[in-house]
């Protein structure tokens, strides 16, 4: 994996942004962070998701997954409808949403205790993958995604850097 | 956490989930919606009538996106 790298945290946060706005979502949320990093195979924790399924494309289908269940839950189905398209994307830096938020400080206390300055994309890999409930949790599980074992894989990645 | 396989609205994870997805489709549905109306030669007052809100409230929501997507709005009216 070669040496723990700093995460180049601004182009992450625009590459979600992008995200964010293509999906009509007036905020950047941790799903969004967890396929910019699957969009940047060139990191440790991008290689890690597309080596495991998790390529931006299954990410996608996995959340759309959730939204369908979700709305199952009560009584709505989106079979037979579509929803019209619109080119109508939130302009601007969208804010953060809590969940993007508490990955950024879940990353950084998973950093505490090594010897690296920068935060490493693996590191926002754990934070983001940190949460229990929510869209992108939820959306794993649909998928047969185990958290756990993802982020212990992540973790084993930081140590063979270190 | 819920059993996945079986959603059920009185599970506080699903019931919750259930209620990020609602404002999700209803915000997706309502951009779409306001897209298609001004394509169509609604003005951003009979956009706000349908909606039941005021022209500035449609109007600081929506207008530059809907410059940004391009679409030709008709000027004030009524």
């Amino acid at each position: 994996m070669g040496k723990p790298s700093t995460l180049d945290v601004r182009e992450i946060v625009a590459l979600a942004r992008t995200e964010a706005r293509t999906l009509g979502s007036a905020r950047i949320e941790a799903e969004h962070l967890l396929l910019a990093l699957a969009l940047r195979p060139q990191l440790s924790a991008g290689r890690l998701l597309n080596a495991e399924g998790l390529s931006p494309e299954a990410i996608r289908e996995a959340l759309d997954l959730e939204f369908a269940h979700s709305l199952g839950t009560v009584g709505i189905s989106l079979h037979g409808f579509s929803l019209p398209d619109t080119r109508l994307s939130f302009l601007g830096g969208l804010p953060f949403a809590q969940s993007a938020r508490l990955a950024f400080q879940r990353a950084i206390k998973a950093r505490t205790g090594q010897r690296t300055r920068g935060l490493d994309s693996l590191h926002l890999l754990i934070g983001i993958l940190s949460a229990e409930g929510g869209t992108l949790a939820r959306a794993l599980t649909l998928i047969e995604v185990d958290r756990g074992a993802l982020m212990a894989q992540a973790r084993r990645g930081l140590e063979r850097a270190a | 956490m819920s059993s996945m396989d079986m959603p059920d609205p009185h599970n506080p994870a699903d019931g919750l989930a259930a209620a990020v997805a609602l404002r999700r489709l209803a915000d997706l549905l309502e951009a779409a919606q306001v897209e298609q109306a001004l394509r169509a030669g609604w003005s951003w007052s009979e956009v706000a009538e349908a909606l039941d809100v005021t022209r500035q409230a449609v109007h600081k929501k929506y207008a530059s996106r809907v410059a940004a997507a391009g679409v030709e709005t008709r000027r004030r009216s009524g």
